[in-house]
């Protein structure tokens, strides 16, 4: 017998039942003070530190499993904007100005403020927990970027200004599961929020809990608690659903389909920067790759040559003529042989050993005997003739759109927090950390005083039925072939161009499949009901994009919006955030002035005036 | 009957061991599965859906692996459910749900003594060159613990 399920079925001939137990419609009831909804690296961070404030209960709710759960889960290998490091040569304030410039204003600056003046305090801490976060078995010395005394390794990437540390990011995950843990944490693991309970019920009030469901079981979830953090992170194939080509391998998990933000909107609270969209390289684009993200193989810092040993202009900079008339020859390669030894470790030792999802693959190339200081790696840039398959541009990681926050990473309703991708325009692994950490102190502070949630038994049924809907159908459409339609319904008339004819037929379109297809879908087991559920979110999510996508009537070069039918670029009375928000059952649209979090030094200072810096306790 | 059947099983291995040797680009379990059929004739054949594609994240060696369901609890899709026999190699239920991170086989306790091997879908497999000869490989699956062997195939 193979452990195929095929393989299984001919051992007998059986279907064995579900392994386990089937609890749909069983409830549970926990009462907490500190609710943590998504328990990748910004909950565990948001968790421990809501849980050092004394007297403060924490519960954490993990879709998977929490050790090895979300984005960094599998590792990480470098640390962004640590500013506070006395490596770093930039002041934290004025490093988070040249992010948000970077970003035409379209930035998270509450959030970047934080990661530049707190995230080296996150980076040592993890350290004192126990990850490795400096080269303490001196294996790159003399590697550039190496700091002897302290051990630290700053190293640049895509030759750009040294503000990353390296560090050991496969042992980051194990570490803050044990650190809550340790500080009495309650995790919760394969549960999926499935909805945020308001005070008494009503909607737009206080956040008083949240709902859950088991992934294995189907049990219900029922979360009584002060405040509550989202931590979900963000979405990652809302255009893209294709697992013969792919896999769910959109550089994020199955696991990302926006379940926190559209909670969030659902329960009244704001969300904004919907409309970034971005292009899409789909194509055949599903090439060869060094990790989950479909990333060349030869990414960062690896020279990349023809296929004569010709220097290729860096970061792809060969264009699609220069091929044509034959001034490079394909397949192009990545000559790690080509680079100085400290370099080609850092690349290959630390980045392709500890970044997240590329140690299994690496494995697999040096199995297959290659071997870095003799063999070149084949790249896939423009060998059909097309740009890098990064589908992970549009719809997975930095400047998508989520949650609006304040200086204390409240969301616009009270007891409810955000933080790591979870918030609008979001970084990576140490932003997430320091959003995380500071998102549990703050929270913690709040319910530290406020009176015990009400909930509402009405919220409950209403939600349990909507919940269960798709396991009393045996048939009907199942949810990979939902997410295949909203997908393609994206691509039609949400993609590249914009126009509001297209807009609105993709509006119509995704509401005939709310209204046509949705209530036929069905689940034959807890599982499928989880990807039922998730679908779900894709689908609330997708309407967003394209409601955020007809309210912006201008074109945006850092937004990667093109609207033919408003074919100005950036006009400055566009230069603006537009926000969307759940209003008696409509969706109302707003905005939020860029910089509306003001001067950054002021308002952080003057919201942090007890903050501690490195734990001590 | 059935531990006939493990006999034959040894042997196909046995046989394998040799053609891996000798080259053939074959995997333990998918060449015993494709062969099961031609040796005997006698098993027998039901009503199934097509495969799934990619269908196989992982391959286990079944000698190895103790069943111990690590892999099942720490992937973050539940591509694997345990198997309903105890102390077997779990079940591969979700395979069209990988995202190809990996965990399954780096916590697995047992890799390194072969219990499990991340099994890179053939349309994401790459090619290298070295520099010296300009001969180009292709990434391909080893069958071998010992991580060696035929794990790269030669493009002319
Ligand atoms: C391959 C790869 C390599 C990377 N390398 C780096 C790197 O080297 N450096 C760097 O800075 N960044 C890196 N990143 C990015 C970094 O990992 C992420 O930015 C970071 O993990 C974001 O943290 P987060 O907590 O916001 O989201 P995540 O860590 O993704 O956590 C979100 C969590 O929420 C859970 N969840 C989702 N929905 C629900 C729900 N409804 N209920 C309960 N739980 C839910 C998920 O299961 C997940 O565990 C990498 C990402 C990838 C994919
Ligand atoms: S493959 Fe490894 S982790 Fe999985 S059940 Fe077997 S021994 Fe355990
Ligand atoms: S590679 Fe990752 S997603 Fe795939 S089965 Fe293993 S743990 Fe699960």
């Amino acid at each position: 017998m193979t452990s195929s399920w095929h393989g299984l079925m001919e051992n007998g001939g059986r279907v064995p039942e579900w392994p386990y137990p089937v609890r749909y419609e069983q409830e549970q009831e926990i009462e907490t003070d500190v609710l943590v909804i998504g328990g990748g690296i910004a909950g565990c961070w948001a968790a421990l530190s809501a849980a050092r404030t004394k007297g403060v209960r924490v519960a954490l709710v993990e879709k998977a499993a929490t050790v090895r759960s979300g984005a960094g889960g599998p590792g990480g290998d470098h640390w962004d904007y640590a500013m506070t490091c006395p490596l770093m040569k930039v002041d934290p304030f004025v490093q988070c100005q040249n992010i948000i410039d970077g970003q035409s204003g379209y930035s998270n600056g509450i959030g970047h403020a934080i990661e530049c003046q707190e995230g080296y305090d996150a980076f040592l801490e993890i350290e004192k927990m126990g990850a490795k976060m400096r080269d303490t078995n001196d294996e790159f010395v003399g590697a550039p970027g190496r700091d002897d005394k302290t051990k630290l390794v700053v190293a640049s990437r895509y030759g750009q200004e040294n503000n990353s540390l390296r560090f050991w990011g496969t042992t980051v995950k194990p570490t803050l599961k044990k650190e809550c843990e340790r500080l009495g944490v309650r995790i919760f693991d394969r549960i999926m929020g499935t909805s945020l309970l308001n005070e008494r019920g009503i909607h737009g009030a206080r956040v008083a809990g949240a709902t859950g469901v088991n992934t294995r079981t189907g049990e219900f979830m029922i979360f009584k608690a002060k405040a509550v953090i989202l931590a979900t992170a963000g979405i990652g194939s809302v255009w893209v659903f294709n697992t013969e080509l792919a896999g769910i391998s959109t550089f994020r998990s199955r696991n990302a389909s926006g379940d926190g933000t559209v909670m969030a909107y659902r329960a009244g609270a704001e969300v904004t920067m919907m409309e970034k969209s971005g292009l899409l390289y789909l194509g055949t684009g599903y090439k060869h790759k060094i990790d989950s993200g479909g990333n060349d193989p030869v990414f960062e810092n690896v020279p990349s040559v023809d296929d004569n040993g010709k220097a290729l202009p860096p970061g792809y900079g060969v264009s699609r003529d220069a091929v044509l008339k034959g001034e490079f020859s394909l397949p192009f390669w990545g000559d790690f042989p080509g680079m100085s030894e400290g370099w080609r470790k850092i690349n290959w030792d630390l980045g392709y050993q500890e970044e997240s999802t590329a140690l299994a693959m690496r494995r697999c190339f040096e199995e297959a005997g290659y071997d870095p200081t003799k063999d070149l790696m084949m790249n896939h840039t423009l060998i059909e003739g097309s740009m890098p398959a990064h589908f992970r541009s549009p719809d997975s990681m930095n400047d998508r759109g989520g949650v609006v926050v304040d200086w204390n990473l409240r969301t616009t309703l009270e007891g409810l927090y955000a933080a790591g991708e979870q918030m609008f325009a979001p970084a990576a692994h140490g932003y997430a950390a320091a959003t995380g950490r500071y998102a549990g102190r703050k929270a913690a502070a709040y319910a530290s005083g406020a009176s015990r949630p009400v909930i509402s038994r009405e919220q409950i049924v209403r939600e349990k039925a909507r919940v269960y809907a798709p396991t009393k159908r045996k048939e009907g459409i199942e949810w990979k072939e939902l997410h295949a339609g909203m997908a393609r319904m994206m691509q039609y008339f949400c993609s590249e161009y914009k126009t509001e004819k297209l807009l609105n037929m993709g509006l119509d379109a995704l509401n005939e499949i709310e209204e046509d297809f949705v209530p036929k879908l069905y689940a034959l087991d807890p599982h499928k009901l989880l990807r039922s559920l998730e679908d779900l979110n894709i689908l609330t999510f997708s309407q967003l994009i394209i409601r955020g996508s007809l309210a912006r009537k201008a074109s945006s070069r850092p937004l990667n919006f093109q609207r033919i039918d408003y074919p100005q670029m950036d006009p400055p009375e566009w230069k603006k955030f537009i926000t969307l928000k759940l209003v008696n059952g409509k969706v109302e649209v707003g905005d939020l002035p860029h910089g509306y979090w003001g001067d950054l030094k002021e308002n952080y200072e003057a919201h942090n005036k007890d903050y501690k810096g490195v734990y001590a306790g | 009957m059935k531990s006939t059947r493990k006999q034959e099983a040894i042997k196909r291995r046995d046989f394998l061991k040799v053609s891996a040797a000798a080259g053939a680009a074959v995997t333990l379990e998918g060449a015993g599965g494709a062969l099961r059929g031609a040796e005997d004739g006698k098993d027998k054949v039901y009503i199934l859906p097509n495969v799934t594609t990619p269908n196989r994240p992982v391959i286990r060696d079944p000698e190895v692996c103790n069943g111990c369901n690590t892999c099942v609890n720490v992937c973050q899709v539940d591509v694997y459910v345990p198997n309903p026999e105890k102390g077997k190699p779990p079940i591969t239920l979700h395979p069209d749900e990988c995202w190809y991170c990996g965990c399954c086989v780096n916590e697995c306790p047992l890799r390194e003594r072969g219990a499990i091997k991340f099994n890179w879908p053939l349309q994401w497999r790459g090619f290298y060159k070295r520099k010296a000869t300009g001969e180009v490989f292709r990434v391909g699956s080893s069958v071998q613990k010992d991580g060696k062997g035929d794990s790269a195939r030669r493009l002319k």
